[in-house]
């Protein structure tokens, strides 16, 4: 059996065989703060699909906030028999669908870099990129708590894929997909739109920005228009989408707006809820434009990298995080280890903060909660421990690229930059 | 930007790093000897806090308490009872007492059939919370708890007689302060029909068979698992006493007499205590209410002249009185302190960067076994044997820590492990292996501090200095001196360190009560030995078994 299959055989056997022998694993994992969030917990999905077997309104009791069409398409499998059995196979095909898709994504990346850049650009080999996916413990683990984002992420990856290989209409459409699923995937628009225009045969910016754009809005259009039809109500568009922009229920995460929004006078909410929103949008622009791959430096953009920068901003700012958010940018991040990646300095101490951070998290929670010795201001320094842990994340691929972007420009070997000593550019 | 670059070009210029890259041993060794020193700086003057009332709603000691000389009389008259009671089978006191608490309009209700409890009820309180006053029948020194189990009665029927309660008081029998103790916590909080709301404070008490009189109380409150009650409940009653004139010892130091040396080894002896609490036979009651959100203490009288009975009581009564005008939860002052002496303390903020020096030193050590040594990227090119090892010895020690009996034989195997495991003879490719692995387990002891450093101060702090000895390994290697490093690796086996402590220490039970405890007591510290030493020091192990002494070392590195 070839390594890849062997990867692709234990990673479905570790997402399969675990909740399949013990249950409880979901149960326990779906109630873990780290992965879920009342967003996209398993428990809320379960608890919607009884609401919709008993003919109770959907997002009455403010239990559900997944939308319409996720929770009636899976519910077919939850009226099934062994409908436990089935979901943990639904989910297990769903992670080795992406690592599949990822592993097609990191083989066209390094094509593309080596035409455009006209050197040999070799990343990692498939079986490698799979098991940056399939045994990264934090998708393994919000594989376990069968996270809702998954759903998300799946088409998110499909969207890249698509776009990479050639069909820009279907990489909007599942774009639009999954910003339908989850809110935030939207952010990803101009990255994914600059991707799609560069590869793509139109010369015309505007034009394919339209042409893109437009694509992404009819089909997004389409699935709110039905979802509204099979609720005959407006008010998923409250529960799903205005839950998450609004910070609507606070209750602790990963990430950075719950504590602020508890501790703050209500009089300001309105306020900083206006200024969070923007600003967890408004860097998707410059990143953007940054790294945009224009006619007269084609050489110097990395739209691909801009896709994966935005992608972790959006996870540092969103308002319901889990750490599975990183996991992806993780399993995304050594596609890029032929470019980028390798001159990038802060990799360790990235490394052992996210260490100490996942293992302190669940510990502080435990006191502030359980033992009731701690509090929440315990809970959330390892928050923006793991904030930083992103930030750190972006800065080292920025500088990273801009590193490389110097040595392109002035033509020197990639052996050769590490003797200059860099200290600023 | 200019000054980081600056200072960036500075050091490449000055070639700091590869310096410091071989000072690292040397540096690990600096951090672990401050570590100690700043615990040991803590009790000078000026480091450390007075103790205070952080929760303006307790008030110590501003009510008259009436239980004064008047009640003297039914203290008496219930210790006279008692004592005839001390022979007795447990049934037959029970319903003793039983008939007496009948007699004062309680209500009684057991738990299995052997620990009588009693809940009187608030006049004034919405039932939803609670205070419990703990009377073990034999106290922690086996001795008949006499004099506490007449008090407790008496107050009961006083307590019984005051319309200003707003928390239920609940009044509990076990037979002692161990472990059925702590399953009566557990099923308060689980199966028990009748219960009283959330118990927001327990005070348990010894008073032996000295009379009439005590000279002055010993208290006790280490936790499970590094819990301690919230420092405010102890200053409240500790305050009251002061105002009784009465004195009071912590960690066996009086108040009367305080120094450096009397704070410095309070608090040494209280880290001691505070990580053993759980694996002696030392059991006071108050470790029986952790982990559900209850602040207890243990107040034992001690001498037999001086303050009368009723002053005892007054502790009590007085400390229940400030509990009961709560309108939260504790929540203020600090649940994570180490104490001085009664009247002084230091708080996390000032002791915890000794912990955290500790894990830094065995991360720097870490890092010296790879910098030194070997190049990073082999560990990466092996990275399928590392995890296999790792993994396997980790899923065997996951698996004895679950199915271990307990037996005699295991105690004296586990620390003889040392010198077997020195016997085999296997080699590694080539030295890297050593290191790497050396690299990995200490990293992994310095997590297992850092996991620790808030939630079990103490016991990170042990094992930390305890497993210190193993970040010499290293450099023992690399200078060739395996006959020594094999030796270091045997005497800091973990249970030959635990088996020698424990009967240093006097209290040869802790290496059954360490794997006893979790059952009897939720205490996890065997899991954190199994599962995070034990593990380190066997990967340790191999790794010098593994080591050529004949291979020259790569000078390419």
């Amino acid at each position: 059996m070839s390594k890849l299959a062997q990867v692709f055989l234990i990673g479905a056997l570790i997402r399969f065989i675990i909740p399949s022998s013990i249950p409880s694993i979901t149960t326990i994992l779906s109630s873990t703060v780290e992965l879920s969030t009342p967003i996209n917990s398993f428990k809320s999905l379960l608890e919607s699909f009884y609401y919709l077997n008993h003919d109770i309104n959907l997002y009455d009791g403010g239990v559900n906030h997944n939308p319409p069409l996720l929770v009636s398409i899976l519910s077919i499998i939850y009226n099934l028999p062994y409908s436990n059995i089935l979901f943990n196979a639904l989910y297990t095909v769903i992670d080795l669908f992406i690592a599949y898709r990822l592993i097609l994504i990191n083989r066209w990346y390094n094509n593309y870099q080596t035409r455009k850049l006209g050197e040999k650009k070799t990343g990692f080999n498939d079986d490698l990129i799979a098991s940056f996916y399939l045994f990264n413990p934090l998708i393994v683990l919000a594989n376990l708590s069968h996270s809702t984002t998954i759903f998300s992420w799946l088409f998110t990856i499909e969207s890249i894929y698509q776009i990479i290989s050639g069909n820009s209409p279907r990489g909007m459409i599942a774009l639009s997909i999954s910003s339908y699923l989850s809110y935030y995937p939207l952010y990803l628009l101009p990255s994914i739109l600059s991707l799609s225009h560069i590869l793509s045969k139109e010369r015309n910016l505007s034009k394919s920005l339209v042409f893109g754009g437009c694509i992404f809005l009819m089909s997004l259009t389409l699935l709110l228009m039905v979802s509204v039809v099979i609720t005959s109500s407006f008010q998923f568009i409250d529960h799903c989408y205005f839950t998450i922009l609004c910070l609507k229920k606070i209750t602790p995460n990963v990430g950075l707006w719950w504590y602020l929004f508890t501790e703050m006078f209500e009089f300001f909410t309105p306020f900083y809820l206006g200024m969070f929103n923007l600003y967890s949008f408004i860097f998707i622009i410059p990143i953007t434009l940054r790294l945009f791959e224009f006619k007269q430096t084609p050489k110097l953009g990395d739209s691909f990298l801009a896709i994966i920068l935005s992608y972790i901003w959006i996870s540092f700012t969103k308002t319901y995080p889990t750490i599975g958010d990183l996991g992806l940018a993780l399993s995304l991040i050594p596609i890029i280890s032929s470019t980028v990646l390798k001159y990038c300095k802060m990799m360790y101490i990235t490394g052992i903060t996210l260490i100490i951070s996942l293992l302190l998290s669940p510990i502080f929670y435990y006191c502030w909660i359980v033992l009731g010795n701690g509090n929440s201001n315990f809970f959330y320094s390892i928050n923006l421990i793991w904030g930083a842990v992103q930030v750190m994340i972006m800065m080292d691929l920025v500088w990273g690229k801009l590193i490389m972007d110097y040595s392109i420009e002035n033509n020197i070997k990639s052996n050769e930059i590490g003797k200059l000593n860099l200290a600023q550019i | 930007m200019a000054l980081a670059e600056t200072v960036y070009r500075k050091i490449n210029k000055l070639g700091i790093i590869p310096k410091l890259i071989h000072l690292l041993p040397k540096l690990s060794f600096i951090f672990a000897a401050l570590s100690v020193a700043w615990l040991c700086y803590l009790p000078l003057d000026g480091n450390y806090r007075n103790v205070y009332i952080s929760e303006n709603a307790l008030m110590p000691a501003q009510v008259t308490s009436y239980f004064r000389e008047s009640e003297w009389n039914v203290v008496r008259g219930y210790r006279e009872e008692f004592g005839k009671l001390e022979n007795l089978s447990l049934n037959e006191r029970n319903s003793m007492v039983e008939s007496w608490l009948k007699d004062l309009n309680l209500q009684v209700s057991y738990h299995n059939n052997q620990t009588l409890y009693s809940i009187m009820h608030a006049p004034r309180g919405e039932n939803t919370e609670a205070m419990a006053l703990v009377v073990p029948w034999f106290n922690s020194d086996k001795e008949y708890n006499e004099g506490a189990l007449s008090l407790a009665l008496a107050l009961i029927r006083y307590f019984n007689k005051m319309s200003i309660w707003s928390k239920n008081i609940i009044l509990i029998f076990p037979e002692n302060s161990g472990k059925v103790l702590r399953s009566w916590v557990e099923a308060y909080h689980t199966t028990l029909d009748e219960t009283a709301g959330s118990i927001e404070a327990a005070i348990i008490m010894e008073y032996g068979k000295q009379g009439d009189y005590f000279n002055y109380y010993q208290m006790f409150y280490e936790g499970l698992n590094g819990q301690l009650p919230n420092l405010d409940l102890l200053n409240t009653a500790n305050l009251i006493s002061s105002h009784e004139g009465i004195s009071k010892s912590i960690q066996g130091y009086k108040d009367n007499l305080m120094n450096f040396n009397t704070r410095l080894n309070t608090l040494f002896k209280g880290i001691l205590k505070l990580s053993l609490t759980g694996l002696t036979n030392d059991l006071y009651g108050c470790e029986a209410f952790s982990g559900w959100q209850i602040q207890a203490f243990t107040i034992k009288a001690v001498g037999s002249a001086g303050h009368d009975v009723t002053q005892f009581g007054r502790i009590v009564d007085s400390t229940f009185r400030s509990v009961n005008n709560l309108l939260e939860k504790f929540h203020q002052s600090f649940f994570f302190y180490l104490m001085l002496s009664p009247k002084n303390f230091v708080s996390i903020g000032t002791y915890l960067p000794s912990a955290v020096l500790l894990a830094v030193s065995f991360a720097l050590s870490s890092l010296s076994s790879i910098l030194n040594n070997i190049k990073v990227e082999m560990i990466f090119d092996n990275l399928t044997f590392f995890l296999n090892i790792i993994a396997f010895v980790e899923i065997g020690c996951l698996i004895i820590a679950f199915t271990l009996p307990n037996t005699q034989f295991f105690e004296i195997g586990m620390s003889l492990l040392g010198v077997i495991s020195l016997l085999p003879n296997f080699e590694f490719k080539n030295n890297q292996f050593s290191f790497a692995l050396i690299s990995i387990s200490l990293f992994f002891i310095s997590l297992l501090i850092t996991a620790l450093l808030i939630v079990h101060f103490s016991l990170a702090f042990i094992i930390g200095l305890l497993g210190f000895p193993l970040t010499f390994i290293p450099t023992l290697l690399k200078q060739r001196k395996v006959k020594i490093a094999k030796l270091i690796s045997i005497i800091s086996n973990p249970f030959f360190i635990i088996y020698i402590g424990s009967r240093y220490l006097e209290h040869p039970e802790i290496y059954s009560k360490l794997l006893t405890s979790w059952n009897d007591l939720q205490c996890w510290t065997w899991f954190i030995v199994m599962l995070g030493w034990f593990p380190s020091w066997i990967l340790i192990t191999i790794s010098i078994i593994g080591y050529k002494e004949v291979d020259e070392i790569k000078k390419d590195i």
